[in-house]
């Protein structure tokens, strides 16, 4: 067993910032994460290339412990340890940040080959792998654009791009005109290709017999009985409809959640001081709220020097550290909602898979509801949605999206369920150790 | 004739379905989103073979009534089949003997094997496995199908489900909700580990006792084919002790996932996984499937088992106008058809159940 003073759990931008700071502030610090690089999904370097950006670099020069390539499975709040596959870490406070995923779409076709999340499409893109010479990237926020650029830089190409709506703009350039500036950079890299961009269309169909050969977008908000639609010519799908946060090991740790209307999800709970509900554990990032790297590394921060305060190691938030946190917070509160993507379950076609791992579509969901159900538990409980090997991560929001549109109801009720131990499949002779 | 049931476990289906269609206005009540409660965290197996000795033609009788209503219910997994009971000490080797006489006796099938047998029939077990038995009459099924089912089939048969309604009390012809209160002719209690706090009148001899139960990922069905469970599962049962007991249960299901357990400890609504118990799990399970360690656990939960320390289930009036059908421990799945036609056969035909269900048996005794 290792014993720290404060542990991180997940190594983006949140992660490492919090590792930083509580090392700087003297205290003992590791970070974990289950990738075999520190830098999370935003930093992650491009192809034979070291982790970039200057939070890995100063996380390493701050004297910080690593322990990658380890899923952690379990947190025990009470007994203060945390399990990943290979090691048992004993902490006196703890840092949550592991981070969002793409929140996943399902349509009829979408599990055909060709199909990507913008965050896989951008992964591969970094690894040197385009997705596609032809791909329609379909989404609801800004991420669209640096997924697109990326697509370039490694030999893809785009075919459009569909936004399902304009960002607020405006509301960007007052707040965070850093923001806004990184957006025309990727704009502007975009142009010199002349791709094509729609706004106000969102994805209703992938088409192919074995892998995608094109897609169908249907018009959003429109009157008429029978909504537009159009046929895009495409050799890959890549979609960013907003993301979720990753919650498991909060709810194993006992973290209570909360629910946010705007995004129609649960983020960690935490106070003013970024603890969550149990004592000495705080959380960052975007598992606290969807924010973007900045606000995720400014919140990191002050999560960092929390824990390493309450492991015994005093330290002060700089005014400056503070105001950066709150002001992105804020910016982050006020623009994030309007890239929520629409909800749109309403109109999901019955055959769109919706539970991967045991291949359950919208019209079995459907009839589960009508037999009861009204939650995503009383759901999976009749229809294995969500019982396979990620464990209702990629289904769990939309089958409550689901149940809140045939029910006629809001999806707080029905979305809520407590992920149990463990976070990630963990072998039986792990558990036994 | 009008009836309300509290609590949409499988207890509380199977006497609204049983009611409902011997002409009973039925009204199921709970708390949750059914199936509920012990029902939706349960493995599955339907066993007479782990029962206690002076119970054994009660078991033979709910194995029978499953017989009988499985086919109304569709979908529900029913397998004809059941686990090996094994044991791995000389020991345990003869109270295997004991048990499969006893068996016998009461009229189950019984095969006994020794330890070759067991792994001719089950090969990934232990080496270290010296003697087991099976029975003809045990059987499987999924238990939150069928708490479903069952509660589609009282539906369909004029039975009323109102899931998320809580009830705060209940009393001879009544039951006190957040909404209001309901009257009925009969109140039926069926609200496993959660019915001490509904009744106020008296004590219920009714305690939750925890259960982790794990999931083991697809591959895992290579490895187990019938699925097993040692003899010690059976003392875990029996021993009135607070602190935790583990046993090793393995069960494959239909969907090729396999459930692992299981552990039993009194230390009320926790619902905080304890990693002691994983481990003392995991470490059953592969003591008796050795080739399980290579496996992933895909996911734990908890559940409460209603439990009362005979082991045994309330089953009969606790006064006038208020019947109570809870404390199935971790047989409420395998009773529970069988408690809704005692609770039937009690309301429509004034025939009283088994005398070792009465509720009032532990009057002289403190509990």
């Amino acid at each position: 067993m290792i014993e720290v003073d404060v542990a991180v759990v997940g190594a983006g931008p949140a992660g490492l910032a919090a590792a930083a700071v509580a090392a700087e502030a003297g205290a003992e610090t590791v970070i974990v994460d289950e990738y075999e690089r520190l830098g999370g999904q935003y930093l992650r370097p491009r192809v034979h290339r070291v982790p970039a950006g200057s939070l890995v670099t100063r996380a390493r020069q701050a004297g910080v412990r690593t322990m990658l390539g380890e899923p952690v499975w379990h947190i025990a709040s009470r007994a203060r340890t945390l399990e990943t596959t290979s090691h048992r870490i004993g902490f006196r406070s703890l840092v949550i940040a592991t981070g969002a995923f793409d929140r996943p779409v399902a349509v009829p076709g979408s599990l055909l080959p060709g199909v990507f999340t913008a965050g896989g499409t951008q992964a591969l893109a970094k690894d040197g792998a385009p997705v596609g010479r032809r791909v329609l990237v379909a989404g609801s926020g800004p991420f669209v654009l640096p997924v697109a650029r990326e697509l370039y830089r490694c030999g893809g190409a785009v075919i459009e791009i569909a936004l399902s709506h304009l960002p607020p703009l405006a509301l960007a350039v007052l707040f965070e005109p850093e923001v806004v500036l990184e957006g025309i950079g990727y704009a502007l890299a975009l142009a010199r290709h002349r791709v094509r961009t729609s706004f106000g269309w969102v994805l209703a169909a992938v088409h192919g017999s074995q892998r995608v050969e094109g897609a169908t977008l249907v018009r959003l908000r429109q009157q008429r009985r029978v909504p537009e639609r159009r046929f895009v010519e495409c050799d890959a799908v890549a979609l960013s409809y907003g993301f979720l946060p990753q919650l498991a090991l909060a709810d194993i740790a006992g973290c209570a959640l909360r629910f946010d209307r705007m995004h129609r999800t649960w983020f960690i709970a935490i106070d003013s001081r970024l603890e969550t509900t149990v004592p000495g554990i705080f959380a960052a990032g975007e598992v606290v709220g969807i924010g973007g790297h900045r606000c995720a590394a400014a919140e990191g921060e002050m999560a960092g020097r929390a824990a390493a305060r309450y492991s015994g190691h005093p330290t002060r938030d700089p005014l400056t550290s503070r105001f950066c946190y709150w002001r992105l917070r804020r910016f982050a509160d006020a623009f994030t909602p309007a890239l929520t993507p629409p909800c749109i379950a309403s109109s999901v076609d019955d055959r769109a898979p919706v539970c991967r791992c045991e291949g359950v579509d919208a019209g079995t969901i459907r009839a589960a509801v009508r037999d009861g159900a009204a939650t995503v538990a009383g759901v999976r409980l009749r229809t294995r949605c969500g019982m396979g090997i990620c464990q209702g991560r990629m289904c769990a929001q939309l089958a409550a999206e689901l149940i809140a549109s045939t029910r006629h109801e809001g999806i707080e009720a029905a979305s809520r369920i407590v992920a149990g131990a463990p976070a990630r499949p963990v072998l039986v002779s792990d558990v036994m150790r | 004739m009008r009836a309300i049931i509290v609590g949409a476990g499988i207890v509380g289906a199977a006497c609204g379905y049983e009611l409902a269609a011997h002409g009973v206005d039925v009204l199921i009540i709970d708390q949750g989103d059914p199936p509920a409660g012990a029902s939706g965290r349960s493995d599955g197996y339907l066993l007479v073979s782990d029962k206690r000795l002076d119970v054994l033609a009660l078991a033979l009788q709910a194995l029978d009534t499953w017989r009988r209503v499985a086919p109304v219910l569709g979908a529900v997994e029913f397998a004809e089949h059941g686990p090996l009971l094994v044991g791995s000490t000389p020991e345990a080797v003869e109270q295997i003997a004991l048990r499969a006489w006893a068996l016998r006796e009461a009229g189950a099938t019984v095969h006994e094997l020794d330890g070759d047998g067991c792994r001719t029939i089950e090969p990934a077990l232990s080496p270290r496995v010296m003697a087991g038995l099976v029975v003809e009459e045990d059987a499987s099924v999924q238990p939150m199908l069928a708490t479903a089912a069952l509660l589609r089939a009282a539906v369909a048969r004029g039975a009323e489900l109102w899931p998320s309604t809580r009830a705060i009390s209940v009393a001879p012809h009544a039951v006190e909700t957040r909404e209001g209160v309901l009257h009925a002719d009969q109140i039926v209690l069926a609200a496993g580990a959660w019915s001490p706090g509904l009744y106020a009148e008296a004590p219920l001899p009714i305690e939750p006792r925890r259960g982790h139960l794990l999931v083991a990922e697809r591959r895992a069905s290579t490895i187990v084919r019938r699925g097993a469970i040692a003899l010690d599962y059976l003392t875990t049962i029996e021993d009135p002790d607070p602190d935790l007991r583990v046993a090793a249960v393995v069960e494959p299901t239909a969907s090729g996932t396999v459930l692992l357990g299981s552990s039993r400890e009194r230390v009320g609504f926790d619902l905080v996984p304890d990693r002691r118990v994983l481990r003392e799990i995991c470490a059953a399970v592969s003591d008796l499937y050795p080739a399980l360690a290579d496996c992933r656990i895909l996911r734990s939960w908890i559940g409460f088992r209603p439990w009362t320390p005979d082991g045994l289930p309330l089953v009969g009036r606790l006064a006038a106008g208020l019947i109570i059908a809870a404390g199935h421990e971790g047989a409420g799945i395998c009773f529970g058809p069988l408690t809704g036609m005692l609770v039937r056969r009690l309301i429509v035909d004034d025939e009283p159940p088994p005398l070792c269900f009465a509720p009032d048996r532990f009057r002289h005794v403190s509990v």
